[in-house]
Parts: structure tokens; C-alpha cells; sequence
């Protein structure tokens, strides 16, 4: 049984006139006697709890009438503004690609709607019954259509994964960092050590770089690299990060080869000695790409990676790639729990900050549900109005659940597309599978435990990359790695979610927990390292390369924007669990994620921290970011209302 | 370094809605209280068969409003925008100044010697508005290697069909606002009263709707109605007393006047924007309802008054007096000075639809609040001569002491009187 202890909160600063003043006060009293006293409106409430009872058409019905204007400002400020306007700038681009996309149904602003709607019901044919029944009983409550519903309930997955791909085509047409030399580095024969070519790696690239080493970084383009565009930022842990581009001592930039630049850093002072060293690179081509505007130049990934210097015995699988921050970018979600001795009293907790796209609209339409489904336990989840579902939540049972997305490849669009592969011009955009917030209803439903939930997650299709901790009231705790499990040659079962801890990640620097007590996650793949099937990469490329279109369909590490920054992020993380290690409660729980460093000031959406044994579920939404809402407790044990 | 999800927003939290952000401008009709009397006694009315025509032409100009905390604020809020997964875009500022020019043409009739009656009709000349938009970047966006600047998020946004506002708005040339009705009724003083030269009235005025609402589609723009003029109320009921020390001539060469009143603002049903010319700053609808509710809320108002006689000036037995020196010296003096102090208290306006967080931010500079106003008149009458004409000059002025939650409005008058009477 359940029961919210605050039903309903208002998170919004009160507007409370200062006390004090004599003119003030006097002022008031002259209003007054002109029978004008008025006390404060009530503040409108962005954030509210909300029990559902009956079956899933019941719940949906109460759903969509007791939040009926929220719904349709959420669906409206979200999808109808800001999503769709944007995703329409997008059509040009893969209409070219994929010229169904040019039929008339698609044009004067449908773009967006049509495909996501589109995508949607594909989607909704792996839902059950009695999820798309929820579904219609929102509509009917609300008054938008089941179609709109659909796709308020479906998009998070569907433009992730259209974001995917969409990025993968921009950025295969931008700059690459092709090799990394350090000039001043001998071999094995006393010789100039010989580039490296450049590969994403989690940990450091090399180790025990002389001390006057320059780098030497090779950029190509088959446009040719904009010097002007190239930024590199050298940073050693703990120090503020260097930067160095056109213009500043230590940076020299020559040609290389007809499409090339070669980028030469060397650090006054030289390199410091016996310490991890990592770099970023960010540059452009002399491209402008004007269409969507504004116009601007076609620029690759950001690109890092560590080095250690003389001094530093460490291997480099030991030493983090933990790229520097520049302050051009906001972090992404993170996820962690802790147990036994890493936390105060040896029980388990989670905790989670979830940000991925507020856009001026969510942190006022956030929700908690709390469902009372006729059979099974209960559960809430923390999420929008409109949404059945949340990337947090719990069960009456205590199972209790984090996700947040894995920016990949290996998604449903591209698992449909991949037998349309021959035709694509007249290949239809479809992701058929199980959004991760339904998913993971689906295995509370089935299991009290983590090892169930798992069991009850694994046959499931899922349409995009989602990286979750699960926990139970034992203290059981696991991280998943979800996928859509693509293959070139289809295999027989689906095998879409892959496990945290196994021998691919053992405890250690680098692995999502530094002891078995605790787990961390960011954006990243930790385990699901070859997220992409080699295979569709390999015949992609021969697909595509005639036909001029560079795409480089590849590993997450490879291709996935998030990759370094959620690196970054990830490593942070680690340092804070190890410095709290075994003071972690609730409350420092909450502190940890309202850090700045944590913390992204643009799209947090929610925060939460779990109690599974207790059946307790703290959150913090309703403002931007999540975390200066003020942090409420929904407890599960309680009686319903 | 961020990267584009294809997806963005502004949040709407902070309107791009010069439009309602400058209803208020007012302070620019001077209306019955003041133009009533040959003088600035809150309670003159006119002599019986007699009437008063008043020109005047008003210059109002505002660029701030004052804030819950009395802080002077920009007329629109920054706006924050947001490319979501893009991160924050930047801030949008504008620092708005408007610019409206009024004719008021006043018609007052004396029923009685102590009734009088009349109609106001203010027309908005034009109205100039200069947005002056500026722009604060925001987080590194890795798609375009740059912050968005202001240039590229105008191109962004037209991208999406959002056109950016023009640098410079005109509009309402030579349209009505609301029509005003006012009476004056002075009361019978007792013996008391008059031998301590008190006098007191009441005054009942009703404005008719025939001003200008804007056009809910478009950004910038700002009606003529009352509650764009934020001046006078649909209906208001005044008290007004006044104490006049005489000289020897029994000229009023001092007067104290008090007044309070009451000013009802009516409910108004207001259509709400589409999105159709303005999709990214104005799709409301959807959410909001496609009407929405405006209580002005009601206001409480105290005036003191106090009108000097610096100049009677010489007085001739004219036309006008049928040559009687006598009767030409009841007549104003040639130069009056006024000052007068307003305080108006105004009650918080609501904003009442189907979405309470739309609501409550279109409320957010227009909770409960005050003004203060100070004005100075000067009346050139040229009665005593031989013409019935008098010139004034005003200025009034809101911002001298900060007020709450309103947008203060300086307004310069230039007015004549012209007074006759046909039987």
C-alpha cells in the first residue's frame, strides 16, 4: 500500500513581501484602510503526485482528467514548439537521404509529427494491451488524441534514436582526429616513436611520455581542416586546463597532405612529471553549411584522450581517460549506488539526476505516479504529465529502478532499417520495440528482485541505448546496459541487455564500481563495449562510400557525442563515491547530486534517491534545475489513499 | 561541449509579449478631476448653461516598469532560450520604450451650478514602440563551434517560422479608446462648511469599450482600450473635498483639495494567441484555452491637491461680461498653478485560464502594487481679458518615488479650455 507524504507540492518560489520597513508597513496600512488587503495567490504547482487505481484504461482515464491542462501544456510547450519546430529543420537532410520523406503527407510542417507518429505505432505493436489501453484512457481524459499520447509516450526513445543517426551523419562529414604523435618520445631503438593511430579509449592511449615532449595531432577532412576552427585543451588532474589554439605560444598548425592539418602542442615548462595528462580536440573544416541556418562551419567530434608522463608507473588500462573541461558543456545524467561498507549504515541506496531535455517545459509539467493496478504491486515512477511511465521508480516490493539513456547505434530505427538496407530511397523510418520507461514497469510487474527484473527485461526488444541500476529490498543492486541488439544476420533471441560486473569490468578505475559495493553510471557503455555489430558497420561503409555519403556507422565510443563528456562525468562520480565511501545516506545522497558538477543547468529534469528495503522514494523536480525544487518523499509502505 | 538534439524550446516563463508588458503606459488623460475646473479644486464644477470644451495633446513616454521589490525592470522580462540537449541558447533582453501620442477632447456641460456633466474622448495619435533587443550567448554549442549569437538565433528561430521582430513598431494612428462618461455633483455645504470655505462633491465616471484590443498574433503591439492605458478605471466613484482661503477680493488665491476613489476594472474575456504568425513565442492555445481571463483588478486612490494663485492678472469688463468689471473678476486668474500627489493602490490583476503556471507568469509584474504620481499644472487663463480660452501645460510624472508592480508612464500636456455659453 501506498501513500504520498506530500500529496501535492509547490515548488515555485513564494513571492512573500519583505517584512520590515516602516513605509512599508505603512503603506500597507493606508491600503487597508482603503479595503484593499489581499493576501498572496496561491502558487501554481509544478510538481504533483498522483495516485491512479483500476485497470490500465482507469488509471489512463484518471491520468489524463486530473491532468488535463498540465498534459496538453506539456505536449504542447515540449513537442508542438519546441520538438517538432526543430526536428522539421532536420527534413532537407534525410528526406535527401531517405526520398520517402518527400511525399506530400510530410510537408508544410508535418515532417516531425508524421514520422514520430509513425514511429510510434510501430512501437505501440510490441505494447500489451493493457499499456495502450492506459494509453487511450489518457487521451479520452485529456483531450488530446491517442496518437498525440502515443507519441508523448514514445518519443524519448524515438528521437534519441533519430538524434543518433542524425548525429552520426553530421559528424562523419567533419573533421577526424587521425593520428596522436608525441615528437621528443623514442622507441625501442632510440628512434622517433611513430604515431599512434587514434582510437576512443576509456583509458590512457600511452604512458611515460618524456617530459619535453610536444604533441603532434593529425586532423583530416576531405574538405580540408579550418586552423582557424582547431582547440585543444591540455589539462593535468587538479590543475585548471590549458588551451591552446591559433594565435597561442606553444600551438604551431601545418598542412598534411592535400586534406590534412598538423596540429603541434608543446607546453612551456614542458610536460609535468609523473602525472596523467589528458587532452581535448575540437576542430572544423572550410566548409559552411547554411542549410538549416544559421550558418556555420561542419566541425567534428570532440576528441580526448590521457597519457601519463615519466614518473607515472602505471599501466595505461589503469589510468582513466578522463578528458578536461573547458566549461562548454553541461554534464550528463548520472546514476550511482551504494551498499555494505560504502554507505553509513551498510544499506542500499540509489541515487540518480536524469537531464536530457527540459527545454523550458518539463520542469513544470513534472508528476509522480503512483499506480494501484488490481493485480501485482504497486509502483510510482517519476516522470511528466501525459507520461505513464518515469526513468526512475519503484515498486511496493522494493525493486527499484534508474535509467538514463546510452547514445548509440544499436537502436531500433537501424535494427528496422537494416533489411530496407537495399531500397533506401523508399525506406520508411520504423523503431519497433519497448520504450526503457515501459520496460522497466514491465519487470516490476514481474519481479521483486533484481535478478527477476532482469530476467524480465532480457527477451524484451528495446528501442534505444539505456544504462540502468537496479536495486531490491535485499539489497541486491545490478547495472544494466540496454541495447536493440542489431545484427547484420538476425539472431534467434533478442540479446538487448547486457550486465554490469561481469569479467569484461571487474572493480577497478575505470569499471562502473571501484569496489563490489558500489556502482556508477553515466551515459557510457562500460560493459556493452561493442555496442554495434561490426558487421553493419563494415557493410554500411561499402553501401555508402560509393554513393559519397560518409557515414561511419560505429561504436558508441566512435561515433556517440555523450561519449567523452559522460567520460568526464563518470570519473567525477567515481571520486566522489570513493572520498564519501561509507558515509553515503540520504542526505548526502542529495547533496552529491545537487553538486554543480553534476549538475546541468539546461535540461535536469528530476533528481531521486532510493530506498529500497525502506520503500522509500525521494524526489526533487519541478524546477530547472531538479535539484533546487526541494526534495519530497513518497513512501510505499504507507496506506493508500 | 554540447551537442544538438533536434529539438529545442524557449521556456515560457518569460513571455515575449511586449504587448500586455506595456498596458499601463498610461497616466495620459487627464479626464474630468482635472479638467474641470477653471482651477485644481477637486470639487469645481461649472456655472449652469455653461460649457467647456478641452483640447489637449498628450506625450507619454515610458521604458521601465517597477518590480514586486520596487526595483526598476525592464518592460520585458529576459528570455531565456533553450535548444534542448542543445542546452541554453542564450537570453533574449529588449529594453522597450514607448512612445504614445493621445489627443483628448473633453466636453463638459454645468446642468446646474453644481451638476456637471460631460464626455471624454481620448484617440491614440500613434504609438511608437522600439523593442531594442539585445542579446546575452549562452552554453558552447559543438554543431555550430560557437555560442548562438543573437543573429544566429533570430536565423534559428526563423528557420521554424519565427519571424524576428521589427526594430521599430507603429501603430494605433488615429484610433479611439475608450470613451469615458463622467458627472460631477457638488453637495450642499452647511452654514459651517462655507464660513470655513470647505466644499465637497461626488463624482461618478464610466468608460465604454470602444478602444482598441490588440491583436492577440502579433508580439509588439498595445491597445487603447482602459486596460492598455492603465489610467482610469471602467467605473470609479470619487469623494472629494476642498478648503479655499480667500483673499479680500473673495478671490481663491489658496486651495486644498482631497479626493478618494474607487476604481472598478471589469472581467475581461481575452482571445489567446495561436501561434500563427508568432509559432515559437506565441502557441498558447492549445494549453491555455482559446480565450483566457483578465481581472484588472480594482484600485484605491488618494489624491492631495493644493492649487496657488501666483498672478490674478488685470481684469476687463469684455463681451463677455457685458462690459462689468464686477462679473469679470469672478473669473479665474490669469495663471493658476496646481500641484497634485496620487497614490493609487492597485489591486493584484489575475489572469484566470486553463493553465495556472501561463497564468501566474503573465501575472508576475502585476501582483498587488501602487503608483505614486506627481503632477504640476500650469493654466494660463485669459478669461479676465476678454477670451474664453485658457492654455494649459502638464506634466505628470510616475517615477519620481518608485512604485510596485506597475510601469510608470511620464506624460507631458499641452491642453486648451475654450468655455461658452448659448443661453
Amino acid at each position: 500500500m501506498v501513500r504520498a507524504r506530500a500529496a501535492t507540492a509547490v515548488t515555485r518560489a513564494v513571492i512573500r513581501p519583505r517584512a520590515g520597513a516602516a513605509r512599508r508597513a505603512a503603506l500597507a496600512a493606508l491600503c487597508c484602510a482603503l479595503g484593499a488587503c489581499h493576501s498572496p495567490l496561491p502558487e501554481p504547482v509544478t510538481r504533483a503526485v498522483l495516485h491512479l487505481h483500476g485497470d490500465g484504461y482507469q488509471r489512463g482515464l484518471q491520468h489524463g482528467q486530473q491532468q488535463r491542462h498540465r498534459i496538453r501544456a506539456f505536449y504542447t510547450r515540449l513537442l508542438d514548439v519546441a520538438l517538432f519546430a526543430n526536428l522539421g529543420r532536420e527534413q532537407p537532410a534525410i528526406a535527401g537521404f531517405l526520398t520517402h520523406y518527400q511525399r506530400p503527407e510530410y510537408q508544410n510542417g508535418n515532417f516531425s509529427y508524421q514520422l514520430l507518429v509513425e514511429m510510434a505505432h510501430s512501437v505501440a505493436t510490441t505494447l500489451p494491451k493493457e499499456l495502450t489501453d492506459e494509453l487511450q484512457g489518457i487521451s479520452d481524459g485529456c483531450g488530446l488524441t491517442y496518437d498525440q499520447v502515443l507519441v508523448l509516450n514514445t518519443f524519448a526513445d524515438t528521437v534519441m534514436a533519430v538524434r543518433a543517426i542524425a548525429s552520426t551523419l553530421r559528424l562523419s562529414r567533419g573533421p577526424r582526429l587521425k593520428s596522436v604523435q608525441f615528437v621528443g618520445m623514442k622507441d625501442g631503438k632510440g628512434e622517433q616513436a611513430k604515431a599512434i593511430d587514434y582510437v576512443p579509449l576509456a583509458h590512457a592511449l600511452t604512458t611515460s611520455v618524456p617530459l619535453d615532449a610536444s604533441v603532434r595531432l593529425v586532423l583530416n577532412d576531405p574538405d580540408g581542416v579550418d586552423p582557424a576552427t582547431v582547440r585543444v585543451v591540455m589539462a593535468e588532474a587538479g590543475k585548471p586546463p590549458e588551451v591552446y589554439e591559433a594565435g597561442s605560444p606553444g600551438y604551431q598548425a601545418e598542412p598534411d597532405g592535400a586534406t590534412g592539418l598538423a596540429v603541434t602542442v608543446t607546453r612551456a615548462g614542458g610536460l609535468p612529471a609523473a602525472k596523467a595528462v589528458s587532452l581535448l580536440v575540437f576542430s572544423g573544416d572550410l566548409t559552411v553549411v547554411s542549410d538549416p541556418p544559421p550558418a556555420h562551419a561542419r566541425f567534428g567530434r570532440e576528441e580526448g584522450f590521457a597519457f601519463t608522463t615519466l614518473g607515472d608507473a602505471r599501466a595505461a588500462k589503469e589510468v582513466p581517460n578522463t578528458a578536461p573541461s573547458d566549461g562548454r558543456s553541461q554534464p550528463p545524467p548520472i546514476a550511482a549506488a551504494v551498499r555494505g561498507p560504502a554507505s553509513a549504515d551498510g544499506v542500499l541506496r540509489m541515487a540518480q539526476h536524469f537531464a536530457l531535455l527540459d527545454a523550458g517545459a518539463s520542469s513544470d509539467a513534472t508528476l509522480v505516479l503512483v499506480h494501484h493496478p488490481p493485480t501485482g504491486p504497486a509502483f510510482a515512477t517519476v516522470g511528466w504529465a501525459g507520461v505513464a511511465f518515469g526513468f526512475a521508480g519503484m515498486s511496493a516490493s522494493g525493486l527499484s529502478w534508474t535509467c538514463n539513456f546510452s547514445d548509440t547505434l544499436d537502436n531500433a530505427i537501424v535494427k528496422d532499417l537494416l533489411p530496407k538496407v537495399s531500397k533506401l530511397s523508399t525506406a520508411q523510418l520504423s523503431a519497433t520495440g519497448w520504450p526503457i520507461g515501459f520496460a522497466m514497469r514491465h519487470a516490476a510487474g514481474q519481479s521483486a528482485s533484481v535478478d527477476g527484473a532482469i530476467e524480465a527485461l532480457s527477451p524484451l526488444q528495446h528501442l534505444m541505448g539505456w544504462q540502468c541500476l537496479l536495486g531490491d529490498a535485499t539489497g541486491a543492486m545490478r547495472g544494466i546496459e540496454i541495447d536493440a541488439d542489431a545484427k547484420l544476420i538476425p539472431a534467434k533471441t533478442v540479446e538487448g541487455v547486457h550486465v554490469i560486473g561481469g569479467k569484461a569490468s571487474p572493480p577497478g578505475p575505470s569499471a562502473a564500481g571501484e569496489t563490489a559495493d558500489e556502482l556508477r553510471m553515466s551515459v557510457h557503455y562500460v560493459e556493452n563495449l561493442v555496442d554495434v555489430d561490426p558487421a553493419i558497420a563494415t557493410v554500411a561503409t561499402a553501401l555508402l562510400e560509393p554513393t559519397g555519403v560518409p557515414v561511419r556507422i560505429d561504436q558508441q565510443r566512435v561515433v556517440s557525442t555523450y561519449w567523452l563528456k559522460s567520460l568526464r562525468t563518470f570519473g567525477q562520480l567515481g571520486d566522489a563515491l570513493r572520498q564519501g565511501r561509507g558515509t553515503w545516506d540520504v542526505a548526502s545522497l542529495q547533496n552529491l547530486l545537487a553538486e554543480p558538477r553534476f549538475v546541468d543547468t539546461s535540461d535536469s529534469m528530476f533528481a531521486v534517491v532510493l530506498e529500497p528495503k525502506a520503500r522509500r522514494l525521494h524526489h526533487a523536480a519541478g524546477a530547472l534545475p531538479a535539484t533546487d525544487a526541494g526534495w519530497q518523499v513518497l513512501e510505499l509502505d504507507a496506506e493508500a489513499p | 561541449m554540447t551537442s544538438a538534439l533536434p529539438v529545442a524550446s524557449g521556456k515560457h516563463v518569460a513571455p515575449f509579449r511586449p504587448a500586455r508588458a506595456l498596458g499601463g503606459i498610461a497616466a495620459i488623460l487627464a479626464l474630468l478631476a482635472a479638467a474641470m475646473p477653471a482651477r485644481a479644486g477637486t470639487t469645481d464644477t461649472l456655472p449652469t448653461g455653461t460649457f467647456l470644451l478641452d483640447t489637449s495633446y498628450v506625450i507619454a513616454l515610458t521604458d521601465k516598469q517597477f518590480d514586486r521589490n520596487r526595483r526598476e525592470v525592464s518592460l520585458i522580462e529576459p528570455i531565456e532560450r533553450y535548444e534542448a540537449g542543445g542546452g541554453w541558447q542564450g537570453t533574449l533582453r529588449a529594453r522597450p520604450t514607448v512612445d504614445m501620442r493621445m489627443f483628448v477632447t473633453q466636453l463638459l456641460y454645468g446642468i446646474t451650478d453644481r451638476w456637471v456633466a460631460g464626455v471624454i474622448v481620448p484617440v491614440a495619435v500613434s504609438t511608437t514602440i522600439v523593442p531594442n533587443l539585445g542579446w546575452t550567448p549562452g552554453d558552447w554549442n559543438s554543431s555550430l563551434g560557437r555560442p548562438y549569437s543573437e543573429k544566429d538565433f533570430w536565423e534559428w528561430a526563423g528557420s521554424m517560422g519565427q519571424p524576428k521582430p521589427a526594430a521599430t513598431w507603429r501603430g494605433n494612428v488615429w484610433t479611439p479608446a475608450d470613451l469615458v462618461l463622467a458627472s460631477r455633483y457638488r453637495l450642499p455645504e452647511s452654514d459651517a462648511m462655507q464660513r470655513l470655505g470647505l466644499r465637497w462633491s461626488v463624482m461618478v465616471q464610466a468608460a465604454l469599450p470602444t478602444g482598441r484590443e490588440v491583436d492577440p498574433e502579433e508580439v509588439i503591439d498595445i491597445g487603447t482600450s482602459g486596460w492598455w492605458l492603465h489610467n482610469f478605471g471602467d467605473v470609479e466613484l470619487h469623494l472629494a473635498a476642498d478648503w479655499r482661503l480667500r483673499d479680500a477680493a473673495g478671490l481663491d488665491r489658496l486651495t486644498l483639495g482631497v479626493e478618494a476613489w474607487y476604481a472598478w476594472l471589469r472581467t475581461k474575456t481575452l482571445q489567446t494567441p495561436t501561434g500563427a504568425k508568432n509559432p515559437l513565442l506565441l502557441t498558447y492555445s492549445p494549453y491555455v484555452g482559446d480565450t483566457h481571463e483578465v481581472d484588472g483588478g480594482d484600485w484605491q486612490a488618494a489624491r492631495v491637491a493644493i492649487d496657488v494663485v501666483p498672478l490674478i492678472g488685470p481684469t476687463y469688463g469684455t463681451w463677455m461680461t457685458k462690459g462689468s468689471v464686477a462679473a469679470a473678476a469672478g473669473f479665474p486668474p490669469l495663471l493658476a498653478l496646481n500641484l497634485s500627489y496620487d497614490f493609487v493602490y492597485l489591486q493584484p490583476t489575475v489572469w484566470t485560464s486553463h493553465d495556472p503556471i501561463w497564468s501566474d507568469e503573465r501575472a508576475r509584474y502585476w501582483g498587488e502594487g501602487y503608483k505614486h504620481a506627481f503632477a504640476a499644472t500650469a493654466t494660463l487663463s485669459l478669461l479676465r481679458l476678454g477670451a474664453p480660452l485658457q492654455l494649459y501645460v502638464r506634466q505628470r510624472s510616475l517615477d519620481l518615488v518608485a512604485g510596485k508592480n506597475m510601469r510608470p508612464a511620464n506624460a507631458t500636456t499641452f491642453g486648451v479650455r475654450l468655455l461658452a455659453k448659448f443661453w
